[in-house]
């Protein structure tokens, strides 16, 4: 046909303005489409086209300066250069190309996964909740993608664990292994350092994985961790940060501990209740703050169930005198006892005796965008009859304002029992806090062992 | 209550078209063009006088109207900032569906009406429709739909696919 006998596109012929808007109404897939038409289509189509790029981003994810927004202001200080970088189209490509190598189980890509692994945490840091139009639900798309992502994608596991390599890893999540040719020896337990830190995010943020719940190398190496005296000392707070007073979060000492209490929550928490993992319960504000408790930032205004777990003692103690030799110990198989599932009930506290509680003080530094909140209450975990159980504590900021710290301090029968230094990933008012608890007088070779509580309001199932 | 002939009179305006058509209408339905709404203002109530519309001819105008008319208790559009820092719905209602359910030809004349007479939310519907006129199509279908002429080389088509391979959708 002669383009002379044709007629033009009416399409083609609007003006940019109006065929901006039309194209506002397409995503990325239906925009690209219309793109690949014709040259002119293609040319309008251009990535430098900030405008529409942008429409086509939201249909998929969630605006970013919606979480940004909610950002204390030292993180969005931290964050102020990806602001002003920020481009629409890059953003929604990196994306995508993510997605892409995950579903098609993309050996070259995944060779190399820490851009897209941090991709996907960038996904869910500038993921947050609004309002559906006409109804109460709140969604997030970002949450939404990535689900929709792990459910379609063959093996999703795989990105979790396998992070280090593009085949399948017989060991565990906390392994960084070098050679991948070499099977694994038990000395290689002990080389620990080098999984990095957007790994371990990664993990914590996804939840557990039916690979670690089967494997026992994964228990192992997460143990290794958790019962190590001298990654948990005092340097460390005797908690789930680096060991070098800076008081910042030690994500594989953290990444032990979810994957060992995720599992222990689950087998032992009560029918009628559920484990909340994943990402809807690591975005920040996902629980409505109690608009009758002023200054409660953190959410600490409530119930929150949880539970403790514990080693042998004497295979702790062996643990960690055979811990440097060339063949450290295996506890791969010394699987811990769990605690009764407990119940505290806190309240906001101003009172000045808590402010200047010498337990409840910290040398460590911590954001003070938000000032730090205290705490009492009682736990119900045992039987009737038994003394009751006092709870008092602490919630800040870690440094970088992003997640939060929790103290509790565990006291019966008169004496201050038990310190629970613990970290809330998802940041504030998210989902779980996971530590360590250990004895307050912190003696040398004293017992320690993991932690994990939750909010009631998300191990409850939807009720309504 | 008010329902003197003067009243009555007061609340009708008529509008020239482009191809020199009268029409009369309400003029509560004529304000939903803030186009015609501000002529109006700027006239200060004067009565009696056609206002041109040189750029939409009877037929279009007419169509414009009926929308109108069925939209003339519709709350103004909100002007919430929000809007283009969210997801944009292609969601139609059953009735403007129906409305748009025209010949290409007529679809385009709307939104160009629409556009002129600054009518934004009909401005929406016509532009959704089209959206939804390419949703889902491959390229050869959006060309065959809106009468695009294929301008690329077969191996620039192919090299153009490819670089988009990332959009798919899954």
């Amino acid at each position: 046909m002669s383009p002379l006998l044709t007629a033009p596109s009416r399409l083609l012929e609007l003006t940019p303005e109006l065929l901006e808007l039309v194209l506002s109404f397409l995503n990325p897939c239906d925009l690209t489409r219309f793109g690949q038409t014709c040259r002119s289509a293609n040319a309008f189509i251009h990535p430098g086209n900030q405008v529409l790029w942008k429409s086509a981003f939201l249909h998929v994810f969630d605006n970013p300066k919606g979480a940004w927004e909610l950002l204390q202001p030292t993180a969005r200080a931290a964050n102020r250069t990806r602001e002003s970088e920020w481009d629409w189209f890059h953003e929604v490509h990196r994306r995508c190309t993510a997605l892409n190598a995950v579903c098609d189980g993309d050996a070259v890509a995944l060779s190399n996964p820490e851009d897209i692994i941090t991709t996907f945490l960038d996904i869910l840091e500038s993921a947050s909740y609004s309002n559906v139009i006409g109804s109460k639900a709140r969604i997030s798309l970002n949450v939404d993608f990535l689900e929709n992502l792990f459910r379609i994608a063959p093996r999703p596991e795989r990105i979790v664990h396998d992070y280090h390599r593009d085949i399948d890893s017989q060991s565990l999540p906390l392994e960084f292994m070098t050679d991948s040719n070499r099977p694994l020896t038990r000395s290689m337990l002990g080389r620990r350092s080098l999984v990095p830190d957007w790994a371990s995010r990664f993990h914590i943020f996804y939840g557990s994985t039916k690979r670690e719940d089967d494997s026992t190398r994964a228990k192992s190496s997460a143990r290794a961790l958790v019962y190590d005296w001298s990654i948990t000392g005092a340097d460390a707070d005797y908690g789930p940060f680096k060991n070098d007073k800076s008081g910042a979060v030690n994500w594989q000492v953290l990444e032990a501990i979810t994957s060992l209490m995720l599992r222990i929550f689950d087998t032992t928490c009560p029918a009628g209740l559920q484990t909340p993992h994943g990402f809807r319960h690591s975005i920040p504000f996902s629980l409505p703050s109690d608009p009758f408790v002023k200054d409660d930032w953190a959410g600490v205004t409530g119930t929150f169930v949880g539970t403790y777990a514990f080693l042998d003692y004497r295979a702790l103690v062996h643990y960690n005198f055979a811990n440097h030799l060339e063949y450290p110990m295996d506890l791969g198989q010394y699987e811990e006892a769990c605690g009764d599932i407990m119940r505290l009930k806190l309240k906001l506290s101003n009172a000045e005796d808590l402010r200047n509680d010498n337990r409840l003080q910290t040398k460590m530094p911590y954001c003070a965008d938000l000032p730090t909140i205290y705490f009492t209450g009682s736990s119900n975990g045992r039987p009737i009859g038994r003394p009751s159980i006092l709870v008092r504590g602490s919630a800040s900021l870690v440094p970088g304002g992003r997640q939060v710290r929790w103290r509790f301090i565990i006291s019966y029968a008169g004496q201050d029992q038990w310190q629970l230094e613990g970290v809330q990933p998802g940041g504030i008012r998210s989902g779980g806090i996971y530590g360590l608890w250990s004895h307050v007088e912190h003696e040398e070779h004293g017992p320690v062992g993991p932690f994990c509580y939750f909010p009631y309001d998300v191990c409850a199932p939807a009720q309504k | 209550m008010a329902s003197s002939s003067a009243t009555e009179a007061k609340n009708f305006v008529m509008l020239t078209t482009s191809d020199n058509a009268d029409i009369k209408v309400e003029r509560e339905v004529a304000e939903r063009s803030i186009l015609i709404k501000n002529l109006l203002e700027d006239l200060g109530g004067e009565s009696g006088e056609a206002i041109p519309i040189p750029n939409v001819n009877e037929a279009v105008m007419k169509k414009v109207l009926e929308w109108c008319e069925q939209h003339r208790k519709d709350p103004p559009a909100s002007q919430d900032d929000d809007s283009d820092s969210r997801k944009k719905s292609t969601d139609i209602d059953e009735w403007d569906q129906k409305f748009m359910q025209v010949d290409q030809e007529m679809l385009f004349e709307i939104i160009l009406a629409a556009n002129y007479l600054d009518i934004k939310a009909l401005l929406d519907v016509g532009c959704k429709t089209v959206a939804n006129m390419i949703k889902g199509k491959s390229p050869d279908e959006i060309r065959k739909t809106f009468n695009i002429q294929n301008d690329f080389t077969p191996e620039e088509e192919d090299q153009i696919r490819r670089e988009n391979e990332w959009a798919e959708d899954r």
